[in-house]
């Protein structure tokens, strides 16, 4: 069923010392989804990803993952779980191949004619030290050994971020192509707006703790920006029923954004001495609305 | 404006600690209550002895933490910096060195022996922090002078003393200079968030126990066959964990060998130069390089348990990783094969003294105990360590585990006159600490990855 949902956060709590990272954080992810998770630097997309797979404890509330409690997972849902790490030096000690076989040692199904495939593409050396490899090439050695998994659900802590341009596209494209030949269930950290734009059928974005909004992408390609101005206490007195969020950007100044039928009829609408300028921002420009 | 700075940058890096602040406290009443006691004119020796002490082991911490704050600051191109460090070692010097020495001086002590005397404990400190431990090996030299201690006393001695003493605190101020040049120049990942601090990649250059694996990659290639393929197979979990987290548990009994016969050697050198049965200089010496290595091996469990979270949590979601009473069985047992090799060399040297009479029974019976002692205290710290939520620079239950397995030790070897069942109560305080921690460890959650507190990571060691 392309409608269950495969990872429930209710309530999710995390503190560091004093700072707050999640505050009652609510999430589901449906079988099949590919959710692109945004937000600013230490907004807690990390701690989140990390809270989904119980690999830190929380201060409140709970995850499931296929109906498991994430700090107890059996082995039947471990099985089809597989995950990036943001750090690309893993095993830095062993070369790939004996990082490989390791890690294959925990898992029955480790598939290594998908390895082999994968690292004559993607140009891998096996027989290297993983410390001396470049950031990037760790990177890649990194998401062949979590698909090599064969996994159901596959979480990626921005992996892409020290990857030059043209291997980010063939691992946009081997996961794309990989969630066309088998269900994949994808969560996706990245700032890079663009991949996910390409990978991703929605996008979240993590912002004072919660998820602020979690939508299709379409559905934030369709959104305006009206910048309303005029004198506060007249601005504090409008509202904007529909709006999918709204900003206040200084005294006597909003940002509003809506989708656009719904902002021609504000246009019409306001009084005439609020100033109202509407333009369409590209989707980088929209989801950052939720950061500022 | 520049002395608050460097007062507030003091207290940040070293006193702040409520560990440093309790053992400075409590060497500080110690002093004060000695002086009460003491004759007047061994009261000036004392305040510098006792400073020197406490000098020494401040300016150890304190070169630890500025190295590291100045890699940060060099990779991060802080400006001033190093400046403000170079008034931060400056007002330590004058607190901890100067202060002591015109009290020293006030007392009675001679200016060269105060210089000598406050002068040597921080420049031991910076070489125990700065050039590591291995130049400890150099003390047994000193043994030959041992029995012909005037030699001490001599001016030129001393001047010659305090002038080294002040070279290598000359030296010193080198260090956030040449600290932060290396942290421009190298490779470092810094965090997107505050809980995520700055934190060196350690890379394959790190400190460990492994360094022939880590230049030789295939090493762990060579490895992983003997491996059972049933991981799950508890016998070989630690020898999974090692090679999955970069450490190992194997002996190298070559290595053993040659280092007992080493020792050996050395025993059987020492009493053919110096004569005599009694002769526990060198019997000293060789049992504490096998209680250092000892120290290094679990030390190295700690530091690679400490440094792979990330590898953790990789494994912690594989199907086949074990439950969590297996991981903490292993760990236990990782802890008790990684001193099987300066045990067993401490054995054979000692078998060898003694049965050549060069070493006495109670000499034996003491280094028995001070090693045991130490096995037992760094054994269950590194238990107590793992125990916690949070992985951290210092615990009290570190300290509190040392000094109980310490007065057990020194107890069961020294307490005769004063009590009669001494030995007994002596090996109880030294199993008391380490078993409660094993009963944490063993009754506390897996912590599994390791939650570290970045604080507790050290750098990259560098030179000055």
């Amino acid at each position: 069923m392309a409608d269950d949902p495969v990872i429930v956060a209710r309530g999710l709590r995390k503190s560091y010392g004093r700072g707050r990272v999640l505050d009652q954080l609510d999430l589901t992810v449906h079988a099949g989804a590919a959710i692109g998770l945004l937000g600013a630097n230490g907004a807690g997309k990390t701690t989140l990803l990390k809270t989904l797979l119980g690999l830190i404890p929380l201060d409140g509330g709970r995850t499931t993952v296929f109906g498991q409690p994430s700090s107890a997972l059996p082995p039947e849902v471990r099985q089809r779980l597989g995950y990036v790490p943001q750090t690309p030096a893993q095993f830095s000690w062993l070369t790939g191949r004996a990082m490989l076989r390791y890690v294959s040692r925990f898992y029955p199904t480790f598939d290594w004619d998908y390895v082999h495939s994968l690292s004559t593409r993607w140009k891998l050396s096996l027989r290297t030290p993983i410390g001396v490899l470049s950031p990037g090439q760790q990177q890649r050695l990194s998401i062949v050994r979590a698909l090599a998994t064969r996994p159901g659900i596959l979480i990626l802590d921005e992996p892409i971020a020290s990857l030059d341009p043209a291997t980010r596209i063939a691992v946009i494209d081997e996961l794309t192509a990989e969630r066309a030949r088998r269900p994949l269930t994808l969560i996706f950290s990245s700032h890079l707006i663009g991949d996910l734009e390409r990978l991703c059928s929605q996008l979240a974005v993590l912002s004072a703790g919660r998820i602020a909004v979690l939508e299709e992408v379409q559905w934030f390609r369709g959104l305006v920006r009206a910048r309303l101005e005029a004198d506060e206490g007249l601005l504090a007195g409008v509202s904007v029923p529909s709006a999918a969020m709204t900003r206040k950007s200084g005294e006597g100044r909003r940002v509003v954004l809506l989708e656009r039928a719904i902002a021609d009829r504000l246009r019409a609408t306001l009084p005439t001495s609020v100033n109202i300028t509407i333009d369409q921002p590209d989707l980088e420009s929209a989801a950052s609305e939720w950061m500022s | 404006m520049d002395v608050l700075k460097a007062w507030l940058t003091l207290w940040g890096l070293l006193l702040r600690r409520p560990v440093i602040s309790i053992l400075l406290g409590m060497v500080y009443l110690t002093t004060v209550l000695l002086i009460v006691v003491a004759a007047p004119g061994k009261r000036g020796a004392l305040v510098a002895l006792m400073s020197a002490f406490v000098a020494g082991g401040l300016s150890a911490v304190l070169s630890e933490r500025i190295r590291r704050h100045c890699l940060a600051a060099g990779s991060l191109g802080i400006p001033g910096h190093s400046q403000l460090m170079h008034r931060t070692q400056g007002l330590f010097l004058i607190l901890f060195v100067a202060a002591p020495g015109v009290v020293a001086c006030a007392l009675g002590l001679s200016p060269l022996t105060t210089a000598v005397t406050l002068l040597l404990g921080p420049a031991v400190g910076i070489a125990l922090s700065v050039y590591g431990l291995w130049w400890i090996m150099l003390v047994p030299a000193l043994g030959r002078f041992d029995t012909h201690t005037e030699w001490v006393s001599l001016p030129i001695t001393q001047a010659a003393g305090a002038a080294a003493s002040l070279w290598f605190i000359w030296r010193w101020f080198e260090l956030p200079g040449r600290s932060e040049r290396i942290g421009q120049e190298g490779p470092v990942r810094l965090g997107d968030s505050r809980h995520e601090r700055a934190i060196r990649h350690s890379g394959p250059v790190q400190r460990s126990n492994i360094a022939v694996d880590l230049f030789d990659p295939h090493a762990h290639d060579a490895v992983l066959p003997t491996i059972d393929p049933n991981i799950e197979a508890e016998r070989t979990l630690p020898a999974a964990f090692a090679t999955g987290l970069g450490y190992s548990v194997r002996t190298n009994w070559r290595f053993t060998a040659y280092g007992t016969a080493a020792g050996m050697t050395a025993l059987i050198g020492w009493h053919v130069l110096r004569g005599g049965q009694a002769e526990i200089t060198s019997y000293v010496m060789i049992c504490m390089v096998c209680g250092v290595s000892l120290v290094a091996r679990l030390q190295s469990i700690l530091q690679r348990w400490m440094r792979t979270s990330t590898e953790q949590a990789i494994l912690r979601i594989a199907p086949l990783w074990p439950d969590p009473a297996q991981v903490k069985r292993a760990m236990l047992g990782s802890t008790l094969l990684v001193q099987r090799g300066a045990l067993a060399a401490w054995a054979a040297i000692t078998l060898c003294g003694w049965a050549l009479d060069l070493v006495s029974n109670t000499c034996v019976f003491r280094a028995a105990l001070a090693l045991a002692g130490t096995s037992l205290a760094f054994s269950g710290s590194l238990w107590a360590t793992l125990a916690r939520r949070q992985v951290r620079e210092w615990h009290t239950a570190t300290v509190a585990i040392g000094i109980t397995v310490g007065s057990g030790a020194l107890i069961a070897a020294f307490g005769a006159p004063l009590l009669s069942l001494h030995v007994a109560l002596g090996l109880a305080l030294m199993l008391a600490a380490p078993a409660a921690a094993l009963a944490w460890y063993l009754l506390a959650p897996a912590r599994i990855p390791i939650s570290v507190d970045p604080r507790a990571l050290s750098s990259r060691p560098t030179s000055i």
